[in-house]
Parts: C-alpha cells; sequence; structure tokens
C-alpha cells in the first residue's frame, strides 16, 4: 500500500524518536497522590450515594416524629440549625458508633457545615473524619 | 518487589494483578516503567508538556479504577495508549469549544552547536511541526507506528478501529508528511 521513501522515513523516524520518551522527575509521585486523592473521592461518593437515602428518611423521622421544640437533643437541634442556616442542600446520616446521634451536611453558595463535627473544612475532609469515626 | 526483567509483557500483567489486589508499590512500579512513553506520545500529540503530563496523570488515574476489572487481553502499554487517546480525543473537543491561546513546546536542549548538528535538528524539527499539523487520527497512526513501534493491530486496539482504517491514515499521512516536506527534504537528501 505504502509507496514508502526510506530517506523520507528514516528521517520521520528520527524525529519521532527524539519525542518516543519523556521521563519526569517527581511524575511518579504525583501520579501516586492522584490515584489516592481519585480513590478517596470515589470512597466518599459510594458511601453518600448509599447512605443518603436512608439517612433522609431517618433525619425526617428524628425532626418530625420527636417534639419539634423543647425535645431536641442536642445533635438535632443542630441539624434544625444548619437547616435553617443552608438552605441550598442537606444530605443526613446516621452516626454508626451511635444510634441516637445524627451527622449532617449542610451546603449553601460558600460553605460546608457538619452539626457532629462543628467544622468547615471541605467536605471531601468532613466525610473522610466520618469514615474513619465509623 | 523482586520482579524479573526478562519479559516486560509478562511482568505487567503480574504487576497489575498486584494492582487490582491493592499492592501500591505494583502501582508505583507501572507508572514507573510507562510514563516515559505515554509523556513522549502525548507531548508530541498535543505539543505541551504541562497539558500531557496532566492526561498521563489521569491515564494512570483511570488505569487504577479498572485494574479489577482489567483482563490481559493485549499488551498493558497497548491499554494505556488506548486511554490516553480517548482522553487527548476529549482535550481536543474541549479546545475546539474553548479555543485557548497556542502552547509551545519546550524548547529542546542538545548540542547543536555543529553546523551539520543543526542541520540535522532543523530538518527534524521541521519534521515535527508537519506531524503535528496532521488530521488528528493520521497523526496518531504515524505516532503509534513510529515512534512507538506498535504493530497495526495495536494500533487499531488504541484507536478502536480496523486494520485497513489504521493503514489508510498512515498511508495518507506519509503522504502529507512527503508533500509538507518535500522541499526541505529535498534539501536535506
Amino acid at each position: 500500500m505504502d509507496d514508502i521513501d526510506p530517506n523520507l522515513e528514516a528521517t520521520l523516524r528520527d524525529a519521532l524518536r527524539r519525542r518516543r520518551e519523556l521521563t519526569v522527575s517527581g511524575f511518579t509521585d504525583r501520579a501516586m497522590v492522584a490515584i489516592q486523592r481519585d480513590t478517596r473521592r470515589r470512597k466518599v461518593i459510594r458511601w453518600v450515594s448509599i447512605s443518603a437515602p436512608l439517612a433522609g428518611c431517618a433525619a425526617l423521622l428524628a425532626l418530625f416524629l420527636g417534639n419539634l421544640s423543647d425535645g431536641l437533643n442536642p445533635n438535632e437541634a443542630d441539624i434544625a440549625r444548619l437547616i435553617s442556616a443552608h438552605d441550598k442542600v442537606i444530605v443526613s446520616t446516621p452516626h454508626l458508633e451511635d444510634a441516637d446521634a445524627l451527622v449532617a451536611f449542610a451546603f449553601s453558595e460558600s460553605t460546608v457545615a457538619a452539626s457532629h463535627l462543628d467544622t468547615t473544612d471541605s467536605l471531601e475532609e468532613l466525610m473522610d473524619l466520618v469514615l474513619s469515626e465509623s | 518487589m523482586d520482579v524479573p526483567e526478562s519479559d516486560p509483557d509478562a511482568d505487567d500483567r503480574r504487576l497489575m494483578l498486584l494492582v487490582a489486589a491493592g499492592d501500591g508499590d505494583a502501582l508505583r512500579m507501572i507508572v514507573e516503567r510507562h510514563h516515559g512513553r505515554l509523556l513522549g506520545f502525548l507531548t508530541s500529540q498535543l505539543g505541551a508538556q504541562a497539558v500531557a503530563e496532566e492526561l498521563a496523570l489521569e491515564v494512570f488515574v483511570r488505569l487504577h479504577r479498572a485494574a479489577p476489572r482489567w483482563r490481559p487481553e493485549a499488551k498493558l502499554s497497548t491499554f494505556l495508549f488506548h486511554i490516553a487517546h480517548n482522553l487527548m480525543l476529549n482535550e481536543h473537543r474541549r479546545r475546539a469549544r474553548k479555543p485557548t491561546s497556542p502552547m509551545e513546546l519546550a524548547p529542546e536542549q542538545g548540542d547543536d552547536t555543529h553546523a551539520s548538528n543543526r542541520a540535522v535538528a532543523d530538518i527534524q524539527e521541521a519534521f515535527l511541526q508537519a506531524v503535528e499539523a496532521l488530521p488528528e487520527e493520521q497523526r496518531t497512526a504515524i505516532l503509534l507506528l513510529v515512534q512507538q513501534d506498535l504493530s497495526y493491530e495495536e494500533i487499531g486496539k488504541v484507536m478502536n478501529v480496523s486494520v485497513p482504517s489504521v493503514k489508510t491514515w498512515v498511508h495518507r499521512a506519509r503522504l502529507q508528511l512527503r508533500k509538507a516536506m518535500g522541499d526541505e527534504f529535498r534539501t536535506f537528501s
């Protein structure tokens, strides 16, 4: 099929071979960090996707079947506070170590908050903390 | 880890099994073994080392994700080039949607002080620019064939096309290059 010009082919090969390999120092370390970050992110997404629907039910039960005013336990009160302060999205999950406790994540334009952890770290860090606790 | 040097493909298969089992050392070894060629290929494709490095990082992230499902039906290097090719197509689509300023190649290092060396370097540089100007399929096919030593069958797997398609693109690439390089090449040879 090809009418190969040997001179052209040899020169092309020499030119392209100059860039056959490009070893970059530190690349492997960067790749390992990127892979670890991806693994952590996927773990968090998986965890949230499994727990969120159940947790939503648990949070609703805790908030609406219980006494909504004076009878709230500290966690429920925290969640109620988060609901009022962050109107974007709320994901609440039962704390695995303590059936009565709830961990709630609330999102607004610029902040992420958690009732159980009382921190404004990134969601990923919060989820890491929760995962390490559970 | 004691990995024999005799058969690189067998070593890759063994390493991938370890990666699938969660072995971080094996993963690191795979990155060490393959990142040079991947970066060479992606830099030749994209013309910018920084972008090539970002895509190469993503290639290894995706390899790690795929490790539990990976089956050694093709060489690991072919699989890596396949991931890289798909990411590169996404990158080209992204650039087409959101054009950016042209990226420049990092200057080549080398001792080109001697006149004849400089002439060779010039002609090679002209070749590289002509390759960069090829249509995407032709460029990928000729780079994988001539630069990375893949067979037509392997290139077909990387690009997800038939072998005749690969041969057609390689043929057209050679014609294009001969046309583009005509004058300079006659001077050179």
